[in-house]
């Protein structure tokens, strides 16, 4: 679990992913990519957010992508990379035809940073979940209770699984913080964006 | 001199299991090359599309491991003799087979079709080779007509590189790729994608992992080489089915031959028996989706 960054997400400088050329493709090209990737993780300082730079590549086919995004994804799900995570950017339509393909069959979803500015995710999501997520990237952070004004009619359990969902999935951060009305504690939950 | 006289007029995935069979009978005995020449007569070949070429490559690479010698006599149709000058058949083959005369033919007149000449895959730098070669034609093809978009030239690279990167990975063995596009009468574009090598097969190769794979009949090899994530490797084993996804949605076919079956999937599978020949080879058709399917 990633959990307690102390402050606000910080956005690193973008991580630019190149390969031997533009054009990437099978596995042992993937792992490579994603070593270097990872390696740049590591060595990033913790609760902050490595935007990651397709513009210089043209053609990434689905087993380099495969090995790249979900070594990663995984990586940073399991909590080894402790509050480091990444968001996409400067997808050629080509290469997010590929990671979606990826996302989808692994059950994986990354945020990306659309040419507009905006964020977006990626991958396999339901639209709860979605709604939940851009709440959080509009907020900044929220809370349960900020999750019930969107979705009155669904409990607080449930809406505490989806934030707790959302945070295995590696789209939100939990902090722990004090309860404004006394007595136990809430959490507060950041967006990966 | 021995001879295989290839009988079929029009060179397919339905047809060239006939070859295989033939040139299995024929080569039957020991491999290493014997003392025997045998000739290999195409002139009553009138057609020939990439799984076919790619097939034939196997199949002068199959009888040349078995005999001192082998001789090409080429199709008697002109076309076709230029067609397979255009499709690099004469330099590919050139150590496998003698090729008597020349395929000279009518040469290439118009616009050419040819997606990939018989290009060989050795290494996984040839795959990135093809990928660019194709991506170029792709793209000046999308500079002069409507019905491609990128997310075709994606799909179609990506099967591509997908069935190529399988020979690096599971064959044990070099293979050829070859792609030409066709148009029908009422103007519907279709891609084939032939690609083919002579190594371990489909079976052999999920052997390496799964113990009880011997046991399975070929068939069974090649439906489960299409499921998700069954291959020699653990987790792995998406390239196939990410393949046959694509075919699906393009409307296409897909002609899988290992061992002694042939597996063609187009809506659904159709388990075919085949004669016996090593090897793994690919026949992919895919159509373009055309705009209005894809707004």
């Amino acid at each position: 679990m990633n959990t307690f960054p102390v402050t606000r997400m910080k956005r690193q400088k973008p991580y630019v992913v190149e390969g031997r050329t533009d054009l990437l493709n099978g596995r042992r090209e993937g792992r490579e990519l994603a070593d270097r990737l990872l390696a740049q993780l590591e060595a990033s300082e913790p609760d902050s957010i490595l935007p990651v730079a397709f513009g210089k590549v043209s053609f990434m086919d689905f087993s380099c992508a495969d090995e790249l995004m979900t070594r990663v994804l995984r990586r940073i799900r399991s909590g080894e990379l402790g509050t480091r995570f990444i968001l996409l950017q400067d997808l050629p339509p080509s290469v997010e035809e590929n990671l979606a393909a990826v996302f989808e069959i692994r059950d994986l979803v990354c945020p990306k940073l659309t040419k507009g500015g905006k964020i977006e995710l990626l991958g396999k999501i339901g639209p709860e979940l979605m709604e939940t997520y851009h709440l959080a990237v509009r907020r900044g952070k929220i809370t349960t209770r900020d999750v019930m004004v969107i979705a009155p009619d669904v409990g607080i359990s449930a809406i505490s699984n989806r934030l707790a969902k959302l945070q295995t999935m590696g789209l939100l951060v939990r902090t722990k913080e004090g309860a404004p009305e006394g007595g136990g504690r809430q959490f507060v939950y950041q967006a990966v964006s | 001199m021995k001879d295989l006289r290839v009988c079929v007029p029009s060179l397919t995935a339905v047809t060239m299991d006939t070859v295989f069979a033939e040139a299995a009978a024929v080569g039957d005995g020991p491999s290493g090359g014997g003392a025997e020449e045998i000739k290999v007569s195409l002139e009553d070949v009138k057609f020939i599309d990439p799984y076919g070429l790619v097939g034939l490559w196997c199949v002068l690479r199959y009888l040349k491991r078995r005999h001192h010698a082998v001789v090409v006599i080429p199709p008697t149709d002109l076309d076709l003799q230029g067609y397979l000058q255009r499709m690099n058949f004469p330099v590919v083959t050139a150590r496998l087979a003698l090729l008597e005369g020349s395929v000279g033919g009518r040469g290439a007149t118009g616009p050419s079709e040819v997606l990939l000449e018989m290009t060989p895959i050795e290494q996984q730098a040839d795959v990135e080779k093809v990928l660019r070669d194709m991506l170029g034609r792709i793209r000046r093809i999308l500079d002069s007509e409507l019905g491609y978009g990128e997310r075709d030239v994606t799909a179609f690279s990506t099967v591509l590189s997908e069935a190529c990167t399988n020979i690096c990975d599971h064959s044990e063995d070099i293979g050829v790729v070859a792609a030409q596009r066709y148009t029908q009468r009422d103007g519907t574009r279709y891609v084939i994608v032939g690609v083919a090598d002579l190594g371990i097969g489909i079976r052999r190769s999920l052997a390496t992992r799964y113990r009880h794979a011997e046991r399975w009949s070929h068939i069974q090899a090649i439906v489960n080489a299409l499921q998700k994530e069954y291959s020699r490797h653990p987790d792995r084993g998406l390239g196939l089915f990410m393949v046959s996804r694509i075919v699906g949605a393009y409307r296409g076919s897909l002609h899988i031959r290992s061992g002694d079956a042939r597996l063609y999937l187009r809506h659904r599978a159709h388990r075919l028996v085949a004669g016996p020949f090593p090897g793994t080879q690919l026949a992919i058709s895919l159509s373009a989706r055309g705009t209005q399917e894809r707004a």
